[in-house]
């Protein structure tokens, strides 16, 4: 072949493939409808919470690496089933199942969709679902916990069972983010997310503004609108199945 | 068509061998840079793989948290280590094939200093806590366009060298693959970072992009250097044409066309559209055709050469990356079907393939490169065929190691658990600690391989090789093999010859 | 170096031509890119935009509602200047206006003793955080303004809430005050003359419904047809009083909960009078329409 049939080959052959899988898919995305809760003509539109400070805690979940571990997607259920596991693909009780796959206006707002790599850790879809149910169990507030969480995630004393009986969280591997904590000197009743509250030497551990960020961030991980065009996909029996 | 030249002309051997001295510096530059970025990466990689069943190792220091040692392992591995060692291979084998010697190596050795000083500083930037989330793309933001820069004042100068040789009728495969990899780069590079990095997309299309990318940097960049390397050490060392010529033309093609169209598998199961998800696992799988054509290709080449093999470490190196190669090509296929997605999609089979494609197969072609020119361009031999057979049997055992217990036991052992949701999410961590332990074992032995590499490779860049006319072969009678001729040292000989 | 094999000199950045063909091939799909991107526009957010005509729409549907309810085009804007225009025509204890100043002026300046004695009484004693530190900006709409008010109608009152004579509305709170002030029969006399050479609240009082009652109901025979000037020092001034006091008075005297003093005299009269007259005299008379 001549250098000029070569050139022509590569460009066409990549050009092709450069048009239809990027250049058009992620002009078309970039047009997508906003997307109505009900079929109704006056039904509120879906928008997730996206203010300034959770797209910061979102930065910070990104250079820190959760995503290494993590993932943040329900996959349809002929790809994984994910989304019959507990509290990862939202609320499912005896009196209410908003359990739904990803929706791709689920990451509107956000610069980057942080789908994960693997998933050495639970999947973080409905985080914000989870903090609130141990932190009823511990007392202590959502923000309260996943603080205490991001200092030690092996903290034996967070992590209460169904009975309020600790359990073995030895097997995380998840790293402590120490570098989002400083000790402080303690006044007065000490700060409320203090970690550890030191009486004798009067300091506490504070968390800094990275590790409040993240955990607006985290708390807001709620993906379980029922949008008409996610399935719920969970069996009928809710309470049946997962006690299978 | 590739011809060989059964009787070289003194002329010929004189431009060769100019070539060789003009091209010294960068290529020298290029490997020991790229060898000092293969030994961070591998520290970190060790570290970041005794984090996945010990967090507690070293410390709890941010620094070398996996959320931060991790990324920092793959980039450092990827831009520090592979795309240095590809330039080094990429600016001799298009002088040596075009017969051009090199007379911008100011500009080579300087783009090669910009590059690695970007790679420092997006390194330091994500171990800082500055990184982007983007998988493969890491580094600050603001560090991409300075790689391009550097990128670019090198890889002009491998196209500009870009002739067919006098007498020939047609240009080399490997040269059709050297100038392919340097066209699809920047495509790749500039079409990733400013979708992902600059333009305002759709979060999940950002995403998409990303698994893209890193699968056309394997795909259209590693993949063509690595092959380009292996045709020409094949065709070299046992002195024959390539098995097939329309073979290797039409693997090349098949890439060409197959691949930009695969990687969007990464993302499957997110709501992008299925069109892209699923052309994407097929072009995938399809990759593996051209991958087997080459393979194929090259092991015909060098069949029934048995000693041959037995005793050139740069022929060894070369044929167990193209063992690696068909590995990746099967790997591929397996991975990208749906109904292994299910169970690989979130566990350590992306990570063992990338590694397999890095180092099982591009690394290993890389080395042999390595061993093949550094004595051409450096006018010294290696000093111990001890140090290269350990570098070379622990590599491989790495290799084995890692392809069976992270990309195919471990992964899938990973995925069923996770997919059993009725059992609490310890149950999938705990089933894959075995595996990541003997993950941990595979970087430790490949380490220890690369000790011996790195060492060797400074003593070579001291010029403290053997000073030989005959090169350093793996097995210990070997005067009598081969058209070397007499042994004596090297300038002596050349002296006398004067 | 020519030879046999090549030109050295022939390299395509000698054709330059060559060169920007290259240079261009290598950033085709970056250039390409950058195209499409503008030509198909970044993502506005959808969902912001549609939010955001809602709201517009809303606020078009607010605007014609109040253009319909409210009297008068520009209504808003006349009370808005009314209220701004207030202060400076009424020249109250304004920051920088003119009592503020005399105020201060006497406190610089000593003045007259008898008055400063009882302005320094008045602000120790705590009278001020109450009735405000003008006399004429009580903190609640159901206390009284006390400036210019007849120093004897001032002295008999203080007297009768301290001796727990008057009990209505607020009288229990002043009387908690007074007591813990420990305040004497003098310094009652000093704060009440003071408190009378203090400026009257100024007020305009209109014509219309108000002042036709206030003189059908023979309220004018005792407070005066202007209501600023009692018959009588014992009787109080009322022009410019506020309107919630003067009307919680008028029905605390009325059934019998305030019987001191002259109250007797006025319950008779008040007799003669509703509640919803006292809500138009009161408005009336504290200038309020």
């Amino acid at each position: 072949m001549t250098l000029k049939s070569f050139l022509f080959g590569m460009f066409a052959s990549f050009g092709l493939a450069w048009l239809c899988m990027i250049a058009i898919p992620t002009a078309k995305m970039a047009s997508l409808p906003p997307v109505k809760m009900s079929a109704e003509e006056d039904a509120e539109f879906y928008q997730r919470k996206t203010t300034g400070r959770v797209l910061n805690g979102a930065q910070i979940y990104a250079a820190n690496g959760c995503y290494t571990c993590h993932s943040q997607l329900i996959r349809p259920t002929y790809l994984g089933s994910q989304i019959f596991r507990k509290d990862v693909a939202g609320v499912s009780n005896a009196d209410v199942d908003t359990r739904r796959e990803t929706h791709y206006d689920d990451y509107r707002g956000e610069e980057y969709a942080q789908l994960g790599l693997t998933r050495m850790g639970p999947d973080l879809s409905n985080y914000g679902y989870r903090a609130e149910a141990y932190a009823a169990r511990t007392g202590m507030t959502a923000e309260q916990w996943t603080v205490a969480h991001l200092y030690n995630p092996r903290n034996e004393e967070l992590q209460l069972g169904v009975q309020g009986e600790e359990i073995d969280m030895s097997w995380s591997n998840c790293p402590s983010q120490l570098q989002m904590f400083e000790d402080k000197d303690l006044v007065g009743q000490g700060d409320s997310l203090a970690i550890n509250i030191n009486t004798t030497a009067m300091t506490q551990v504070v968390p800094r503004e990275q590790a409040r960020v993240l955990t607006d961030y985290l708390l807001t991980l709620k993906r379980d609108s029922a949008l008409p065009e996610s399935m719920n996909n969970a069996p009928q029996n809710a309470g049946a199945a997962a006690t299978k | 068509m590739s011809t060989q030249s059964n009787a070289p002309t003194t002329e010929d051997i004189e431009l060769r061998s100019e070539i060789d001295r003009s091209l010294r510096h960068p290529v020298m530059f290029f490997f020991t840079s790229g060898a000092a970025w293969l030994a961070v990466s591998l520290v970190l990689g060790i570290i970041a793989s005794i984090k996945t069943h010990n967090p507690a190792f070293l410390g709890e220091g941010s620094f070398i948290q996996y959320g931060r040692a991790f990324p920092a392992h793959i980039n450092a591995l990827v831009y520090g280590w592979g795309a240095q060692a590809a330039f080094g291979v990429m600016i001799w084998l298009m002088a040596r094939l075009s017969r051009q010697p090199s007379r911008n190596t100011g500009t080579l050795l300087v783009a090669g200093h910009a590059w690695n000083l970007a790679v420092i500083i997006g390194t330091l930037g994500i171990l800082s806590g500055h990184g982007t989330g983007k998988h493969w793309m890491e580094f600050p933001t603001f560090v991409w366009p300075l790689l391009l820069a550097s990128y670019a004042a090198i890889a002009i100068w491998v196209v500009i060298s870009f002739r067919v040789r006098r007498g020939d009728d047609a240009a080399y495969i490997s040269q059709w693959y050297i100038l392919a990899a340097c066209i699809w780069f920047p495509w790749i590079f500039l079409t990733a970072n400013l979708y992902v990095n600059v333009f305002d997309v759709h979060p999940l299309m950002a995403a998409a992009i990303n698994g893209w990318y890193r699968q056309a940097m394997v795909l259209l960049f590693f993949v063509p250097i690595g092959i380009a390397s292996a045709y020409y050490i094949t065709a070299k060392i046992t002195a024959r044409a390539v098995y097939n010529y329309s073979y290797s033309a039409g693997g090349f093609w098949a890439l060409a066309i197959i691949a930009p169209w695969a990687g969007f598998h990464a993302v499957m199961g997110a709501p992008i559209p299925m069109f892209l998800q699923y052309t994407g696992a097929a072009a995938s799988m399809l990759a593996a055709v051209p991958l087997i054509f080459a393979g194929v290709n090259v092991l015909k080449t060098t069949a029934g050469n048995s000693e041959t093999l037995a005793h050139s470490p740069s022929l060894r190196f070369t044929v167990a990356g193209i063992f690696g190669m068909i590995a990746l090509a099967v790997l591929g296929v397996i991975l990208a079907h749906p109904d292994a997605i299910r169970y690989s999609q979130f566990s350590l089979a992306g990570y063992g393939y990338d590694i397999l494609a890095l180092y099982g197969f591009f690394s290993m072609c890389m080395f042999g490169a390595i061993y093949f020119i550094v004595p051409r361009v450096t006018r010294r031999e290696w000093l111990s065929r001890r140090l290269i057979r350990t570098h070379f049997w622990f590599s491989v055992y790495g290799v084995l190691l890692i392809l069976v217990f992270c990309t195919l036991l471990g992964s899938f052992q990973q995925g069923a658990a996770q997919e059993n949701f009725n059992q609490p999410w310890k149950q999938a961590v705990n089933s894959t600690y075995p595996y990541a332990v003997g993950t941990t074992f595979a970087w430790v032995a490949i380490l220890w391989a690369n000790i011996f590499f790195f060492i060797h490779l400074t003593l070579m860049w001291l010029r403290l090789g053997r000073r030989s006319s005959h090169p350093t072969l793996l097995n210990r009678d070997h005067s009598a093999f081969g058209p070397h001729g007499a042994e004596g040292d090297i300038d002596e000989l050349e002296n006398a010859k004067a | 170096m020519s030879n046999q094999f090549s030109n050295h000199r022939d390299t395509p950045l000698r054709r330059f031509s060559a060169f920007w063909w290259g240079l261009a091939y290598f950033g085709i799909f970056g250039l390409v890119s950058a195209l499409f991107y503008w030509q198909s526009g970044s993502p506005v957010d959808a969902v912001a935009q549609v939010r955001a005509a809602d709201r517009y729409e809303v606020r078009a549907k607010v605007d014609a509602a109040q253009a319909e309810l409210l009297p008068a085009a520009g209504v808003t804007d006349k009370l808005t200047n009314e209220i701004k225009a207030g202060p400076q025509a009424t020249d109250q204890f304004v920051p920088g206006s003119e009592s503020h100043k005399r105020a201060m002026e006497q406190l610089a300046s000593g003045g007259d003793e008898g008055a400063n004695e009882g302005f320094k009484l008045y602000t120790a004693k705590a009278c001020n955080t109450c009735h405000g530190a003008d006399t004429n900006r009580p903190i609640s709409p159901a206390y009284p303004k006390l400036g210019g008010q007849n120093a004897e109608y001032l002295l008999a009152q203080i007297k009768d809430i301290h001796n727990g004579v008057r009990t209505n509305g607020g009288s229990a709170v002043m009387k908690g005050m007074t007591t813990a002030m420990n305040l004497t029969e003098d310094e009652m006399k000093t704060i009440s003359d003071w408190v009378a050479t203090a400026d009257k609240p100024a007020v305009e009082l209109t014509e219309g419904e108000g002042k036709n009652l206030y003189m059908a109901k023979a309220c004018a025979t005792c407070h005066g047809a202007d209501a600023n000037t009692p018959i009588m020092p014992i009787y109080p001034r009322l022009a410019g009083q506020n309107s919630q006091y003067l009307y919680d008075q008028m029905k605390a005297i009325k059934d019998g909960t305030r019987a001191n003093g002259q109250s007797a005299v006025m319950k008779g009269i008040m007799a003669n009078v509703s509640e919803d007259e006292m809500k138009i005299l009161a408005d009336w008379i504290a200038g309020q329409n």
